[in-house]
């Protein structure tokens, strides 16, 4: 069976003052009906940009440079703007996290749901009203409140109304940036709840992008580490946690304070990502890898498969059970810094 | 006995809420108020670092900047180094500001456009008129103490020209120079990315053990607290829940809502271990605060009388303090 | 940017002109902004030259070689842009004025911008009873209508310049007062200026040492303004005959043009004063236009 999302090769590019910044290097992926794929890195690594291309989202001085983007068989990116319209919201839907600020304030948030229904199938107002109802029974918001407007509601109740609104038309595929980021933990805990309960009764795919690993681990079956625009290690979740082969998903693990843990040490990589204006030649998270070898500045890893589903894009994976020995060490993250030089973002 | 570094008794903020003037006309009643903070209790010893927890809204910035007195209290008592606050003066005033320090959580907004770093951390110093014998030796020095090296590179850089990780160094920095005593650390890393966090932290636990500093770090990142404060504070609504040593508190919770809180925080690998709390309803406005005990709306294990009587904080016999009407008994 | 920042001295005069430099290298960065401040150049070189440059004595009633009075003549080899009704050569009226404009300019810009960023500070970070008090002062300047305000101020005091300029003055600080009052409401809530609260920073400090330099480039657009309404309205006060008489100016020209009935057809008398004016106010406000580009994203980050 053809996977629900297929991305391949997609190149991303902007137009900055400095020349064309590539923020997406070819990246490569599938998404079969149902799975939660989460995407993880830090600011600037392009996960936002994954969202934007799938969902060709794009700033006016941004462009696709290669790839696809097959949903369902279609290239997304080859549509023409009104197959565009007609495919987002009812086949994918997308959630942000400045999602509590896409609610107009003047109106009531049940006229909103009734309005993109409308837009997209033929539905009466009541049969509209009705679904916007069993929407919120969904996402485990009482019914009534739907009449109320955006700034009744709190942090939480906004984004779990986003989410009703992104589940109105069914879609197979949920794209979720951040959407907990400005939420508290019980918050979060509630709006995950709910939404993995729709996911399962619905049969809706995600992928989850964010920067918390741990939400990760939780909610998503496999998860895809981004560096600098590129993937870096791709692998269940179970897999990537009991095991992370890439050197950056290793210093990423062991930063992450967690109350497992325990009062061990934390680890904190020196330097910064590059400039993805000048980019280095080869490994990208060479010059702040304390693993780095001459190979590894000169020649790019590809992405390559080192167990069933686990891939890396590192030349030495296979030592990785020494890097993981050494990276619980604060001190192996600190050598790089004499090593890369420190690059400013 | 040693006297605590900081003790405050009944502290309270409450903000009024400013309605219309016809609705003010009309009113009747007293006026609604914001109650941010709410009788808080705690003493804090030099060099402990204390961790202050809570979801956004339970009071805990307004707590912090209540402690370094950018905001008046409404009532209680504070005690520095047993001496009761006053800031009648202007040397008073500024006597406090010298022990007294903040650390904000925006590393983009805490540092003026405008300043230069050597500017920004040069001007604690200039303010209390302690620049004779040199400012620049001794900014130097704090900006290497505070992890940027070579120091002399960073002197001439805007805010601008520096990482979020680098800003909140140049922050800390500017807090440090003065040689307080305590350091109020608001959410100073939430708005970082991961991997750099720990450096920050480091380097607050570093600038503790090293230099006898006191902290109280707020935070809603239950994870980051148990990494670097050896007591912990658990607040809602304004109030402490639940106070005492951090593995105390986070591995075995007494207080319903600390019980709620460090089940909810989503784990990497115990996912399943993590029991799940469910909290019913959502954080009620601290303009209409509930009766009795605040929590008793959402409380799982709620008695019918918790609707009507407030809890006292009640000493338990392994140091730590819950305000929660189950403990009563247990407890003193 | 950065190779400025590498030249830097230190101590106030050096970052006085640092500032100035940097200031210029913006308006030369966009395109209209370099034209208005070529165009002000000028200007300028011609307030400083101007004795140099004048053919005539501008007030003198020059007559044709045969003895009648050179009235109204066209532009010729003798007088560059002809003569008025009285005889006088235009050419060096309008040179001649030039430094009197930029003057009035100038010292409007000061005082508007001065006055204004100073209310603006002091009730945008007090509040509460400084700021009503003096938001209703500005409210009550908001509220004077102009011209009738001129016509009993000069009936009072006279028509001289200083009168002029003083009452424009004024008059004008109201909107830059407004203006950099919402701005300091901003700023003063920004973790900076409560860090130097926090640090036992003095009142009197945190507004001109920490807020101010993050409301200057706000000012300095006003500056630019005052100056541009300055020489607006001193033009206007002049042609509507409420200007000083003995002073030249090129709203004077103008007045005397219409006074005369000349208006309509000696266009080498109405043109020139009048372009001249659309010239200068067009090449402030692009320097105006070109600063608020550069700055705003900047301000918006910040």
């Amino acid at each position: 069976m053809t996977a629900l999302l297929s991305v391949r090769g997609v190149k991303f590019d902007y137009r900055s003052p400095a020349g064309p910044v590539r923020a997406l290097n070819g990246i490569s992926f599938e998404l079969e009906r149902g799975e939660a794929l989460g995407l993880v890195g830090e600011s600037g690594c392009g996960k936002t940009t994954v969202a934007r291309a799938i969902l060709r989202l794009l700033p006016p001085n941004a462009s696709i440079a290669e790839g696809e983007v097959l949903l369902r068989g279609r290239d997304m990116l080859k549509m023409s703007p009104q197959e565009l319209r007609s495919v987002r919201w009812r086949d994918v839907a997308l959630v942000t996290q400045s999602a509590m600020n896409a609610l107009d304030p003047v109106y009531r948030v049940r006229s909103q749901i009734v309005e993109a229904i409308q837009l997209h199938e033929d539905c009466s107002t009541a049969d509209a009203r009705r679904r916007a109802e069993r929407l919120f029974d969904l996402v485990g918001l009482k019914q009534e409140w739907i009449d109320r407007y955006p700034h009744e509601f709190s942090g939480g109740m906004r984004q779990r109304a986003i989410i009703a609104m992104a589940l109105a038309l069914d879609p197979a595929l949920l794209v979720a940036d951040e959407p907990t980021t400005a939420l508290d933990v019980i918050m979060q805990e509630q709006v995950f709840d709910e939404l993995n309960r729709a996911r399962r009764d619905k049969g809706i795919a995600l992928i989850l992008i964010t920067h918390d690993i741990a939400v990760v681990a939780e909610n998503c079956d496999r998860v895809a580490v981004m560096y600098a625009g590129q993937f870096v290690e791709v692998a269940s979740t179970a897999s990537l946690f009991a095991e992370p082969m890439h050197p950056y998903t290793i210093a990423l693990c062991n930063s992450f304070p967690s109350l497992e843990s325990g009062n061990g040490e934390l680890v904190s990589i020196a330097g910064a990502p590059p400039d993805l204006a000048a980019p280095p030649p080869g490994c990208r998270f060479a010059p702040r890898c304390p693993f780095a070898q001459p190979r590894c500045r000169a020649e790019a890893p590809a992405l390559r498969a080192l167990a069933v589903g686990h891939s890396v894009a590192c030349h030495f994976a296979e030592q990785a059970a020494t890097f993981r020995e050494a990276g619980r060490l604060g001190a192996t993250w600190e050598r790089a810094e004499t090593a890369g030089g420190t690059q400013l973002r | 006995m040693t006297t605590s570094l900081l003790e405050v008794r009944g502290l309270t903020k409450h903000f009024p809420v400013r309605t219309g003037f016809v609705r003010q006309l009309f009113a009747r009643g007293p006026r609604p108020v914001v109650r941010a903070v709410e009788a808080v209790d705690f003493a804090l010893q030099a060099g402990e670092v204390l961790g202050v927890v809570g979801e956004s809204g339970c009071g805990k910035s307004t707590l912090g900047y209540t402690l370094v007195r950018l905001l008046e209290p409404s009532a209680g008592e504070m005690r520095f180094s047993g001496a009761a606050v006053d800031l009648g003066s202007v040397a008073r005033d500024k006597a406090f500001r010298r022990q007294v320090q903040l650390v904000f959580q925006d590393p983009y907004q805490s540092l003026n456009p405008r300043f230069t770093v050597y500017e920004t951390v040069r001007e604690p110093l200039v303010i209390h008129g302690l620049e004779r014998g040199g400012v620049r030796p001794r900014v130097l020095e704090m900006l290497e103490e505070v992890g940027l090296r070579p120091a002399e590179a960073y002197l001439e850089r805007y805010p601008h020209q520096l990482s979020g990780g680098q800003r909140q160094r140049v922050s800390i920095a500017r807090a440090m120079i003065l040689e307080p005593r305590l350091l109020v650390a608001d959410e100073p890393v939430s708005m970082l990315d991961v991997s750099i966090r720990a450096g920050i932290l480091g380097l607050l636990r570093r600038l503790s053990e090293e230099r006898g500093l006191a902290i109280v770090y707020i935070s809603h990142d239950i994870s980051t607290v148990r990494y670097l404060c050896r007591r912990t504070a658990v607040m809602y609504l304004g109030r402490i829940v639940e106070i005492g040593p951090t593995e105390q508190v986070l591995n075995e919770p007494r207080h319903p809502y600390t019980k709620a809180l460090v089940a909810a925080v989503p784990r990497i690998r115990s996912a399943a271990a993590r029991g799940r709390v469910r909290l019913t309803g959502e954080v009620p406005s601290p303009v209409d605060v509930p009766t009795g005990c605040v929590f008793h709306p959402r409380c799982a294990q709620a008695l019918p009388n918790c609707q009507r009587d407030v809890p006292h904080p009640v000493p338990m016999a392994d140091g730590r303090t819950v305000t929660c009407v189950l403990y009563e008994k247990e407890g003193k | 940017m950065s190779a400025l920042h590498a030249e830097r001295g230190s101590g106030a005069v050096a970052e006085l002109v640092y500032r100035a430099r940097a200031v210029l290298a913006l308006f030369w960065s966009d395109g209209y902004g370099r034209f208005g401040l070529c165009v002000l150049c000028v200007f300028a070189a011609v307030a400083v030259l101007c004795p140099w440059i004048a053919t005539h004595d501008p007030w003198v009633n020059n007559t044709r070689p045969d003895g009648t009075l050179a009235r109204l003549n066209g532009p010729s080899a003798a007088h560059l842009l002809g003569t008025t009704y009285y005889g006088q050569d235009v050419f060096s009226q309008l040179v001649l004025a030039t430094p009197q404009t930029l003057l009035v300019g100038v010292v409007t810009a000061i005082l508007v911008g001065f006055i204004g960023t100073n209310v603006g500070l002091i009730s945008g970070y007090f509040g509460g009873v400084v700021d009503d008090v003096l938001m209703r002062i500005t409210d009550f300047f908001y509220a004077i209508p102009f011209l009738p305000f001129m016509m009993v101020v000069v009936s009072f005091f006279g028509t001289s310049v200083a009168v002029v300029v003083g009452s424009m003055s004024l008059v004008f600080w109201r909107t830059a007062a407004r203006v950099v009052r919402s701005q300091v409401l901003t700023v003063k809530q920004r973790p900076y200026v409560l860090a130097a609260r926090a640090s036992g920073a003095g009142h009197a400090r945190i507004i001109y040492r920490h807020i101010l330099p993050n409301v200057l480039p706000l000012s300095f657009l006003y500056l630019l303004f005052g100056a541009a309404w300055g020489v607006l309205t001193e033009s206007s006060l002049s042609f509507i005959g409420l200007g000083d008489p003995n002073r030249l100016s090129w709203g004077l020209m103008l007045n005397q043009a219409f006074a005369t009935g000349s208006i309509r057809y000696a266009w080498w008398w109405v043109v020139p004063p009048g372009a001249a004016l659309t010239v200068f106010m067009v090449s402030l406000y692009l320097l105006g236009r070109a600063f608020e580009e550069q700055s705003s994203p900047r301000l918006r980050q910040q």
